[in-house]
């Protein structure tokens, strides 16, 4: 092959599927700011096509546009008429400007961190660590933080979650179901209540819950930022401990991890095989079987409705709203279980947020780098969710759960579902 | 002049965020919705009528051509500069300038996108009629400038009939209004002239509009035939009996079955034919209305009528006719849309002949159209990497705007001539009539630098 391709074959058909309607535009959170062709889903698709056809050299400018004008939500893809994955080839363009260009060295530092963090989360004290290293340069540094607040960004769990909980949780009785927990990165470090909550609910309808000590991190804020080798050392060390056909399902509490899981690893491994990468079919037939049994743990919890104990009422009730993450709704195509799983609690007044589906703005790394368009939008969200005069806000990623709460008026919890749900069981 | 003072110059007046020029970016303002693509020399977006008559009249003065553009989902090759030049773009004037609501009107920037006006209007109850299948990107200058359509403007009529007065840059720059919130204005009708003029006479730089109340209630029935000629027969029916429906939209078997893989609205994927009945206005009457048209139906031997019970159901049944075109992008890679409008009688027979065409030249092709106002939009459906293909969709396309106007119709409903229609524009206008079009034209762009190169083919002594 005398020149490398742009895009392996399956993600390149995308770039001749786009006719080109512009209906995505009406999707894209970063256009409605940004009001510039190379904000929308369109522009970018267009861009791939000259990109892989030769007719547009990479250079920094473009560069640039993939990185800062697009927040991989996935509201393009979920309604492109037309069925054009414009995050793939996007993912796939990134990854080859990462190449010639490189990418931020706090960011390929932490990915690395990410990939390898085994190595160190055998020390209790790698979260304490961590906000040493990252606190300095990265988080604590108000310049550098972009639209998040520093003084509002929870402080990392004393132990990494994994280190708290047993490799095995038994329920007390009888095992209605055996499953593998994927808790994210964010449980792991930062948010470990909900890990706790996920195990104490899960425990308490029956359910045997494994969670592997060795698990690494998902790969997609890796992947999606262009350093696909990393990712690959990420999701070759996942499928080798959840791609098990002897459990009934694998729980994830993450709705990007989620998303990943499910939807991209089989993708990828397919791309990178076609780019050269050494894959072997094995890998594939992994992925797939782990992707079939992916399942948020508010969708596993909504099916099995019936193991979960009496639910406790409380005195006064408590105003809920919920935001829908976009690797969920869109990603996963899941609005309904979380939702109910909020409503089966007798102490929640459930109210619906307008623009619930919204994007928050976030997008991992791209509100510490593009501060400006993410704090716009996320501003339409706190506003919404702020007129519900609800008192929680829940939803199902903590990527989100971090943005929103960043901005939102503290007297409003920002909780994930299952932790409420925790709430309701232990009175 | 030289690219770098252009540039210099353009800067000094709009700032430099706003002036675009690099290889990327002039492959990004190098196409529209349409297969057509042409780079522009530079890009400009404005943020004030005052900016749009400055460059504007940089462009006069310099002799440089001048394209207005709006988001670029033009369908007919509208928006793409291919005579190189400057790109203007209109996306950052998208404010509402004054909502009054007593009058009936509003007055908007023409970058304002057509679904954000009506979200801010519903939040008054009120509604600007005219729907584009594309009113979630399109704007209203575009809309103006292309004249669009809707399934709502068999009832309602088209956007020029909405558009009640306009803020204008002449291509020297200067400014002018033409029209306003009264009825009837004395003169010439400017607004008439505008309408649909594609942005080759000037460039609307605020337009006012007329808005109504929202309708009380609304009926919408899904009418799902199993041929097409049963489904057209139903539609000459329902206006014979004197009653005009807020709209009368019909798609074929093979949009059905795009469109139902794209949206899963709950077409069948069997029937020839589905019919999208809407009806609006006062709650009292409306039941008996529904009651004559499912009759009606049923006389043309209707399969199956669905009504929609809620909000929630009919947003489902027009979500799936407004993505129609967007969801046959899953069936080939590449379609091109006609849109020639036939006397409402002669569609039945109009069809047949779109389908031996289609045969003819090998091509599958989809079929939506507001049924109701005899509009066509043959989506001719290919892959434009093969180019035998290619060849043979142009030579399709050009046929079947020779059947609509060999019919009594025209070629061009609401998509503009643009680039892609203007050799058809000799099978409807005679030399003469096209000679008086162009003696318009020399009196807004003498210099012919607005949006050149589209709607008029040249004259046959000039070419």
């Amino acid at each position: 092959m005398a020149k490398q391709e742009l895009l392996g074959e399956n993600t390149r058909e995308n770039i001749y599927h786009c006719i080109k309607c512009g209906l995505c535009i009406a999707h894209c959170p970063v256009y409605k700011e940004v009001l510039k062709e190379e904000a929308t889903p369109r522009g970018k698709v267009q861009l791939s096509r000259h990109l892989s056809e030769g007719s547009l050299e990479l250079s920094e400018e473009v560069k640039e546009a993939f990185f800062s004008t697009c927040l991989l939500c996935g509201s393009c893809v979920a309604n492109c008429p037309s069925g054009v994955h414009g995050d793939h080839l996007f993912s796939g363009v990134r990854w080859r400007a990462a190449q010639r260009y490189g990418i931020d060295w706090k960011k390929r530092m932490m990915f690395q961190l990410l990939a390898s963090k085994w190595k160190m989360s055998k020390s209790a004290f790698f979260g304490k660590w961590a906000r040493k290293v990252f606190g300095g340069p990265w988080i604590e540094d108000k310049l550098n933080a972009g639209a998040l607040n520093v003084a509002r960004v929870p402080a990392f769990n004393e132990q990494p979650f994994s280190d708290t909980v047993p490799e095995v949780v038994r329920p007390a009785g009888k095992v209605n179901a055996r499953v593998l927990y994927f808790h994210g990165c964010a449980t792991n470090y930062l948010y470990g209540a909900i890990g706790d909550a996920v195990v104490d609910v899960l425990k308490k309808m029956g359910v045997e819950v494994i969670i592997p000590k060795e698990q690494s991190c998902c790969g997609l804020p890796i992947f999606m930022s262009g350093e696909r080798e990393t990712a690959l050392t990420c999701i070759r060390d996942n499928l080798k401990l959840f791609a098990r056909p002897d459990v009934d399902a694998v729980v994830v509490d993450c709705a990007t991890c989620g998303a990943a899981l499910k939807n991209e690893y089989a993708h990828l491994l397919r791309d990178l095989r076609q780019l050269g990468e050494a894959v072997s079919d094995a890998e594939i037939a992994a992925a797939e079987l782990m992707a079939a049994k992916i399942k948020d743990v508010t969708v596993f919890i909504d099916e099995h409705k019936e193991w979960l104990p009496q639910l406790k009422a409380g005195g006064a009730k408590l105003r809920v709203t919920y935001h829908d993450p976009c690797h969920l709704v869109k990603g996963m195509k899941i609005s309904a279980q979380p939702r109910n799983v909020l409503k089966a609690i007798p102490g929640v007044e459930y109210v619906e947020l307008p623009g619930a589906n919204d994007c928050c703005g976030g997008g991992g790394s791209f509100q510490v780098e593009h501060a400006e368009v993410s704090r716009k939008i996320t501003k339409r969200k706190t506003a919404n969710i702020e007129a519900t005069k609800a008192q929680v806000l829940a939803t199902c990623c903590p990527g989100c759960n971090l943005t929103i709460a960043n901005h939102l008026d503290p007297a409003i919890r920002v909780l994930h579902p299952v932790q409420l749900l925790r709430e309701a069981l232990n009175g | 002049m030289d690219k770098e003072t252009m540039i210099a110059e353009l800067v000094k007046m709009v700032g430099r965020d706003n002036v675009l020029s690099s290889a990327m970016y002039f492959k990004l303002y190098e196409y529209d919705a349409s297969l057509n693509r042409s780079q522009p020399d530079c890009i400009v977006l404005t943020e004030s009528t005052e900016q749009v008559a400055q460059v504007v009249k940089f462009a006069h003065a310099n002799r440089i051509p001048l394209i207005a553009r709006g988001t670029g989902t033009n369908l007919s090759g509208g928006s793409v500069a291919v005579q190189g030049g400057i790109s203007l773009v209109l996306t950052k004037m998208n404010k509402i300038l004054d909502l009054d609501i007593e009058n009936q009107r509003v007055v908007v920037q023409p970058g304002i996108i057509t679904l954000d006006l009506k979200n801010e209007l519903a939040k008054h109850g009120y509604l600007y009629q005219p729907d584009p299948a594309s009113e979630k990107v399109t704007t209203i200058g575009g809309n103006f400038g292309e004249n669009a359509g809707g399934p709502h403007c068999l009832k309602y009529g088209v956007t020029s009939n909405h558009v009640l007065g306009a803020e204008v840059v002449l291509d020297n720059g200067e400014v002018i209004r033409v029209g306003g919130k009264a009825l009837d204005n004395p003169g010439f009708d400017l607004l008439g002239i505008l309408g649909a003029s594609e942005g080759t006479l000037g460039i609307v730089t605020e337009a006012t509009l007329r808005i109504v109340p929202k309708a009380e209630a609304i009926k919408t029935m899904l009418c799902i035939f199993d041929s097409i000629e049963d489904g057209g027969n139903t539609v000459t029916a329902i206006i014979g009996e004197g009653m005009i429906p807020a709209t009368l939209e019909m798609m074929d078997n093979l949009t059905i079955k795009a469109v139902e893989e794209a949206y899963h609205v709950g077409f069948p994927l069997d029937a020839a034919a589905i019919l999208i009945v809407e009806l609006d206005g006062l709650k009292d009457g409306m039941d008996r209305l529904t009651e004559r048209i499912l009759a009606i139906c049923r006389q043309h031997k209707v399969r199956e009528i669905r009504v929609a019970k809620d909000q929630a159901e009919r947003d489902k049944i027009w979500a799936g006719r407004k993505g129609a075109f967007g969801a046959v992008g899953r069936l080939r890679p590449n379609y091109l849309v006609n849109d020639g409008t036939v006397p409402r009688t002669r569609l039945p027979e109009t069809l047949a002949k779109v389908v031996e065409i289609g045969k003819k030249y090998r091509l599958p092709i989809a079929n939506v159209f507001h049924a109701g106002d005899g509009n066509l939009h043959p989506l001719i459906l290919f892959d434009e990497r093969d180019k035998d293909e290619l060849a043979r969709v142009h030579a399709a396309a050009t046929e079947i705007m020779e059947v609509c106007a060999a019919m009594g119709g025209t070629i061009s409903g609401e998509h503009g001539i643009g680039l892609e229609k203007m050799h058809g524009m000799a099978m409807v206008f005679s030399e003469k009539d096209m000679a008086a079009m162009r003696q318009v034209k020399a009196a807004f762009d003498p210099l012919n630098l607005l949006n050149p190169g589209k709607v008029l083919p040249e004259s046959e002594k000039a070419a």
